[in-house]
């Protein structure tokens, strides 16, 4: 492929020469036509990955759950594959992008959603004006003709706006360590720019730990127990300004060339060769789109820079205590090593309950969960913890403790969540987290534990668990139906309810005879009774939806207006499905009968 | 990770979640006591992770409605033991008389009447509210931190059941418990302090308005359950502010009414206007505002605003004659507060305008039914004297309420109406008003103007073009400055042709094209007849190089001047004979040159110069065309011989009036007695006899006898009756002529309609009555122009 070429798809604004693409098909006969697109676009140094580049074939099934909920339209299930990470402008077999087919379908919602977490609709390009050509209403491509990257970008990575407005976050104080800039000017300063002004820049020890190697190792020797570091005279405050910034996650822009090769400089010095590559790329007249991608790579590597902090410095850095000794010398065990940036400890219990294990952990990442937020600026005892209480001697120094009502293996998937936005919750948990999670008030750890519970098992998965009375083919577990119904009834989550009321439906000869059913078929009627007074049960209700569903029984024409049964009339024989439709709902009226209920 | 989950086999029970209970009454026990720590202000020993934690559990296993209940009754509780222990004494130790004298009515006026207690009544008031909002800003923090310890049910069972979150739920309580408490009325209480304390304030002492602000806020942020935007402050505290304000500002009004002249009682309003915004923007509510503001307005000027208008010693009048401009500014200001349309203002300058406008009507009047002879005011210029005088006081009388408008009351357009409508009013009552403003312009073009620079003249014409404005009846004022521009063209008497010209243009703008065409048809006679003169002069000298006797004469177009001046039967004379052969030899070169043509002589517009030779010396005498006519009779006589008034009357056919004009002014003024007369009275008499006069002496060889008819005069009621013919003449042909227009554009037009468009085309000229256009109609349904619809009476066709 020319030049040449790349430069007309990109420059005829809209217009796509097909018969010259067919003609490079001729000339790469073995290469299909997405693999092909995709290389375009890659020579373009567009991100266009098709879905047999994405790394593992956890991806590629979630890949394809994404682009067939983006055909339905279930925004739910795309919020959900989205959270799990999942490359938004990936194409498919058919070259489809997960925008191209939301926009094809008609799911404007699923379109806005795509928009905000990412998706790259640009009219310069194949696929984009693909995209705009396709839309199946006016309002979804004017939704997509207007749609402002530059306002998504902080959306796409809550993580990475958290890190950003810690820069500016004055309450509760988390800021651990002061770079002060000395007022001389600085002398590589040329003549006419005008003398820099001091600053003091307030930051956080386990930020700059984590972000920079340089950093890690000074706050760990020759900084170890300052709280104020000052800035050798050479150092330009704007320069810094914009490293922090950089280390920070903000997204920078400089407006002098002269003031680029200084900061570069300052990278150069404090081995930050990423920041070096962004003030390059920064430097260069670039489209927006390469913009927008040199910024989405940078906050990647934060990303993972936290991944590998939390691992290594949380995680790892946790200590087990038995539990008696604990309780009776709490004290001694809230020191951590002076050099540690930790500025609380979290403790919980392991599940047997003999020993307590401490993590080192960082307020400031805590409170991206609103309780965590609530308890360290209000009143109490923790709103009270401040930095500049932690004693410091011997090589130690005292935290406070915070517990958390959780199984450490609960307490590591928070902390990872909190920490970096992206985590795996093991089925077998996942229930656990979703209570935690609640508690927590982090309603996206929620949804996506409740994404873990309901979704498929794979058969080799030992802790998922199989209910032998069910029968072979049902799905296994990997928690007992009912608490995962009353889970979702606690925490909100109606996707639970919906999953709990389809697998009994799918099921329903097996349960209709037990006790435990009938017994949560009742607590479902006393939740209503306690609502309002409506006749219905919910589950009930949702039971049927799904009996309807699973005989193939959609038209309502069809059915008994009282009893909701197909009608054998004398135009239609009934069917063998619709016969046992009728005998699985007539189950059901028996057992409201016998519990004495009316639905 | 999962170390422990593969090696169990059987499903895993959730650890103590939905099997194990939970004590409802040990962790109430634990949240209870933390609450009343934190109402000790001893927050900071509490863990709030055990707090929460504790309160979660609740919540999780279903005690969310016992928890919330509980929280109700234990925060209640508390609030009632704060009031009865903190607030109750309080007020009973220190504003006990303060209650019983503000609550037990009448408090109001009585506390002026005793300064001593004032003092400490305050100071027990302030420090009441203090206490007050102490209490609520504990129990707001208290709240906060409850309403953090309890989130968890705020986010689930509140929501859930949409019940008031904590927060809201706290501030109800306190609302409940503490402003509204059975036992002791603390929101009366507070209500009853501030009230005073405005009270205070309006009486003029200085109060502590941050206490009073700050309880303010207390009540604003109390809101009423099931009444959106509603809130203690806007239900109970309000209306009983606003009621007293209603009360005080009653007694206010009739105070100040009773006290103050208008121009304090303005100054007052204003103040008190300025009070009261203050006070509800500095320490009251922004809402409250327009509500007491109105209170004041309705009070203070709605009830008083036209007493103090009226008043005789100081109201408007008085202002308008002393220039209080200051106060009639402040007056428009506050009118315009509570009447957009300032009614009461504006018929009240209207009325003081037309009254103004009718003593100068009523001056001018004067002036010419007693002309004051002591400073030479002759009847003869009496007119233009009042005429005179009746511009200048309207144009003086309009300047001042200019300069009222624009510097007292903002250009008010409404205002300015209605000076505009007042003014037009008293003008066209002067019945005379078009006469005397030609009268004006016509003796400024003739003297007034002279030596005056082209600006000042113009200044001097845009004045007379704001008096023309106001005139409804156009079409008279036409008629009369037409014939006042005949006379000045024709006697040459216009001091400057470009001045006239300026005034044509200057009327032009005002009301269009078609106003002055006639009047410029004039011009154009004048010039036409000059250049033809000197045609007439080349002629003479080529047929005639003997005449001795010189003519111009002027062609007029009869249509153009005024009608006077082209009636033939009034102008009968009969020249003598030198004078009758050119006559004859002009009108043949006239009709050589534009045949067809009839000329009509006027003699009376004429004049003549003659040499005349007396006993001492000769004199140039110039005279009327009649004075010569009259003259030459005397040529062929003896001296000492005399004639007849019969007998000139015989020879010169001259009409009557003219004769007896031309002779008085050759016989009676004493400064031009030319002829003699028998006997010497001032009155022409048909017996009288007349005879030269040889011995007649000047110091000037050349003499101007002015005729009596060049001396500006103003009509005599028959002549003037003579002109209102003519005018109604005009507006007969104007009427049917828009009649016409109209109905050949319409074609079919309703009766009403047709009416109410005629008198829209004619307005520009004059107003026209419905009775006039009613019997024009009529008789254009009889000249067959129009006919009545078969089916509608009331519908018009036209006929083409």
């Amino acid at each position: 492929m020319d030049e040449e070429f790349i430069e007309r798809v990109n420059m005829e604004d809209g217009f796509v020469p097909f018969p010259q693409v067919e003609i490079i098909v001729e000339d790469l006969p073995l290469e299909s036509k997405h693999k092909l697109i995709s290389r375009l676009w890659r020579e373009d140094g567009t991100r266009a990955n098709t879905v047999d580049d994405l790394p593992s074939q956890q991806d590629k099934a979630r890949f394809h759950e994404l682009c067939e909920s983006c055909r339905a339209g279930d925004l739910e299930q795309v919020d959900n594959m989205v959270s799990f990470g999942v490359d938004v402008n990936a194409i498919d077999e058919f070259d489809y992008t997960p925008l191209i087919l939301a926009s094809l379908c008609g799911h404007e919602e699923v379109v806005k959603y795509l928009l905000e977490h990412g998706a790259i609709c640009d009219r310069d390009t194949f696929q984009g004006e693909r995209c705009l050509y396709g839309a199946l209403t006016d309002n979804i491509r004017s939704l997509l003709l207007k749609f402002d990257i530059s306002k998504a970008v902080d959306a796409i990575q809550p993580f990475a706006a958290h890190i950003a407005s810690l820069l500016s976050k004055i309450e509760p104080s988390t800021t651990d360590v002061i770079f002060s800039s000395s007022t001389k000017p600085p002398s590589t300063t040329s003549v006419g720019s005008a003398p820099a002004e001091s600053r003091q820049f307030h930051m956080h020890r386990f930020i700059l730990t984590a972000r920079s190697t340089y950093f890690r190792e000074n706050l760990a020797g020759r900084w170890r127990s300052k709280k104020l570091v000052k800035l050798s005279s050479s150092m330009d405050p704007r320069a810094f300004d914009i490293v922090v910034k950089y280390l920070y996650s903000v997204d920078i822009a400089i407006g002098s060339m002269e003031l680029n090769d200084r900061t570069a400089q300052v990278a150069r010095k404090l081995d930050l060769p990423d920041l070096i590559s962004t003030l390059e790329n920064l430097k260069a007249e670039e489209s927006f789109r390469r913009k927008r991608e040199h910024r989405q790579d940078d906050m990647r590597r934060a990303q993972a820079d936290f991944e590998r902090f939390v691992q290594n410095d949380v995680i790892s850095a946790r200590t087990e205590v038995p539990k008696d000794e604990f309780l009776a010398r709490k004290e001694s065990f809230c020191t951590v090593p002076v050099e540690s940036t930790a500025d609380i400890l979290l403790s919980v219990e392991d599940d047997e309950g003999e020993m307590v294990v401490l993590y080192p952990t960082h307020r400031a990442m805590l409170i991206r969960s609103e309780y965590y937020m609530t308890m360290f600026t209000s009143s109490f005892a923790e709103g009270g913890y401040s930095v500049s209480d932690l004693e410091d001697q011997d090589g130690k120094k005292t935290l406070p403790i915070v517990a958390l009502s959780a199984s450490r293996q609960v307490a590591d998937i928070v902390l990872r969540y909190l920490y970096t936005d992206r985590v795996d919750i093991p089925g077998a948990i996942a229930l656990d987290v979703l209570y935690c999670a609640d508690l927590l008030l982090v309603d996206k750890l929620k949804s996506l534990a409740s994404v873990a519970l309901t979704h498929s098992t794979d058969e080799d998965d030992e802790t998922a668990i199989s209910d032998p009375t069910v029968g072979k083919h049902a799905t296994p577990l990997y928690a007992n139906i009912y608490d995962i119904l009353r889970a979702g009834w606690a925490t909100r989550m109606d996707r639970l309810e919906r999953f709990a009321a389809k697998y009994f439906a799918d099921n329903l000869a097996h349960f209709i005879v037990q006790d435990d059913f009938a017994d949560i078929v009742l607590e479902s009627a006393q939740r209503i009774r306690s609502r309002d007074e409506t006749d219905t049960i919910e589950l009930i209700d949702d039971i049927r939806f799904y009996l309807a569903q699973k005989y193939g029984i959609i038209f309502e024409d069809d059915m008994d207006p009282v009893t909701g049964k197909v009608q054998e009339g004398p135009w239609r024989k009934i069917t063998n499905y619709e016969r046992q439709y009728n005998a699985e709902l007539d189950l059901i009226d028996g057992l409201l009968e016998r519990l004495d209920l009316d639905a | 990770m999962m170390s422990s989950g593969k090696s169990r086999v059987k499903m895993r029970p959730p650890r103590n979640r939905d099997s194990g209970d939970v004590n409802f009454d040990d962790s109430w026990g634990i949240l209870s006591t933390a609450m009343q720590e934190m109402y000790r202000k001893n927050a900071s020993r509490l863990s709030y992770e055990e707090l929460y934690r504790t309160a979660y559990t609740l919540v999780l296993k279903k005690h969310a409605e016992r928890l919330y209940n509980s929280f109700k009754t234990f925060v209640a509780q508390h609030l009632r033991e704060i009031v009865s222990s903190e607030l109750a004494s309080l007020a009973s130790n220190t504003t006990n008389s303060l209650l019983t004298s503000t609550i037990g009515g009448g408090g109001l006026t009585s506390t002026i009447a005793v300064p001593l207690a004032a003092a400490d009544k305050r100071e027990g008031g302030i420090r009441f509210l203090k206490a007050a909002k102490a209490q609520w800003d504990d129990h707001c923090l208290c709240m906060r931190m409850i309403s953090d310890i309890l989130m968890y049910m705020d986010r689930v069972y509140c929501k859930e059941l949409q019940l008031p979150l904590i927060y809201d739920a706290g501030l109800a309580l306190f609302r409940d418990q503490v402003i509204r408490n059975n036992e002791f009325q603390v929101g009366e209480h507070i209500y009853a302090i501030i009230l005073d304390q405005i009270q205070l304030e309006r009486d003029g002492d200085i109060v502590d308005t941050s206490a009073i602000k700050a309880t303010v806020l207390m009540l604003e942020s109390l809101t009423e359950d099931k009444i959106d935007g509603e809130t203690v402050y806007s239900r109970s505290f309000e209306p009983k502010y606003l009621r007293s304000s209603v009360e005080f500002y009653t007694a206010e009004a009739e105070k100040l009414a009773r006290e103050c002249d208008s121009s304090q009682y303005l100054i007052q309003a204003e103040k008190r206007l300025q009070e009261e915004y203050l006070r509800a923007m500095s320490y009251l509510s922004v809402t409250s505002e327009p509500k007491v503001t109105k209170i004041v307005e309705e009070n203070l000027i709605t009830k008083n605003i036209v007493s103090v208008i009226k008043s005789d010693t100081s109201g408007l009048t008085f202002m308008i004659n002393n220039d209080r401009f200051d106060d009639l500014k402040r007056l428009h200001r506050l009118c315009k507060r509570v009447d957009p349309e300032k009614t009461d203002l504006r018929s009240a300058l209207m009325a003081r305008i037309i009254q103004q406008g009718g003593e100068i009507n009523q001056n001018a009047l004067e002036v010419l039914k007693h002309p004051d002879k002591s400073k030479g005011v002759t009847a003869q210029n009496a007119a233009t004297a009042a005429a005179f005088k009746w511009v200048e006081e309207v144009l003086g009388l309009k300047e001042k309420y200019d300069r009222i408008l624009n510097e007292t009351m903002d250009s008010d357009n409404q205002v300015q109406t209605s000076l505009t409508n007042a003014f037009s009013s008293f003008i066209n009552q002067m019945n005379r008003c078009s006469e005397f403003l030609s009268l004006f312009i016509d003796d400024n073009l003739k003297k007034g103007l002279k030596g005056k620079t082209e600006d000042e003249a113009e200044a001097v014409l845009d004045r007379a073009i704001t008096l023309f404005r106001y005139i409804t009846d156009k079409d008279m004022f036409e008629t009369y400055y037409k014939t006042h521009l005949a006379k000045r063209l024709l006697g040459g008497r216009s001091i400057s042709d470009d001045v006239e010209r300026m005034m044509i243009t200057k009327l032009k703008m005002e009301v269009g094209f078609s106003f002055t065409t006639k009047l410029e048809g004039m011009f154009k006679d004048m010039k036409v007849s000059n250049d033809m003169m000197q045609d007439y002069k080349v002629h003479v000298q080529n047929t005639d190089p003997e005449r001795t006797i010189e003519m111009s004469v002027s062609v007029l177009t009869s249509t153009n001047w005024p009608v006077s001046l082209s009636t033939i039967e009034s102008h009968t004379c009969v020249y003598p004979t030198e004078i009758e052969r050119i006559k004859r030899s002009f009108e043949k070169f006239y009709v050589d040159r534009h045949s067809g043509r009839v000329l009509t002589w006027n003699p009376n517009m004429g004049n003549a110069d003659i040499r005349v030779a007396f006993r001492k010396r000769k004199h140039e005498l110039n005279v009327s065309t009649y004075a010569m006519v009259i003259l030459m009779l005397f040529n062929d006589l003896a001296d000492g011989e005399s004639l007849t008034y019969e007998e000139i009357k015989t020879a010169t056919s001259i009409p009557d009036n003219e004769l007896i004009r031309n002779l008085q002014s050759l016989a009676v003024v004493p400064k031009t007695r030319i002829l003699t007369k028998q006997p010497m009275s001032k009155d022409i008499n048909p017996t009288d006899r007349f005879s030269f006069n040889v011995g007649f002496e000047s110091q000037y060889i050349r003499i101007k006898i002015p005729t009596v008819a060049y001396i500006n005069k103003t009509e005599t009621d028959s002549e003037r009756k003579g002109t209102m013919d003519k005018v109604d003449e005009l507006r007969r042909y104007q009427t049917d002529a828009a009649i016409v227009r109209i109905m050949k554009a319409r074609k079919t037009l309703e009766h009403n309609i047709l009416v109410a468009e005629v008198t829209g085309q004619l307005s520009s000229h004059f107003h026209p009555d419905a009775a006039l256009i009613k019997k024009r109609i009529d008789a254009m349904l009889e000249r067959e122009y129009i006919e009545r619809s078969a089916e509608n009476r009331q519908v018009y066709h036209y006929l083409a």
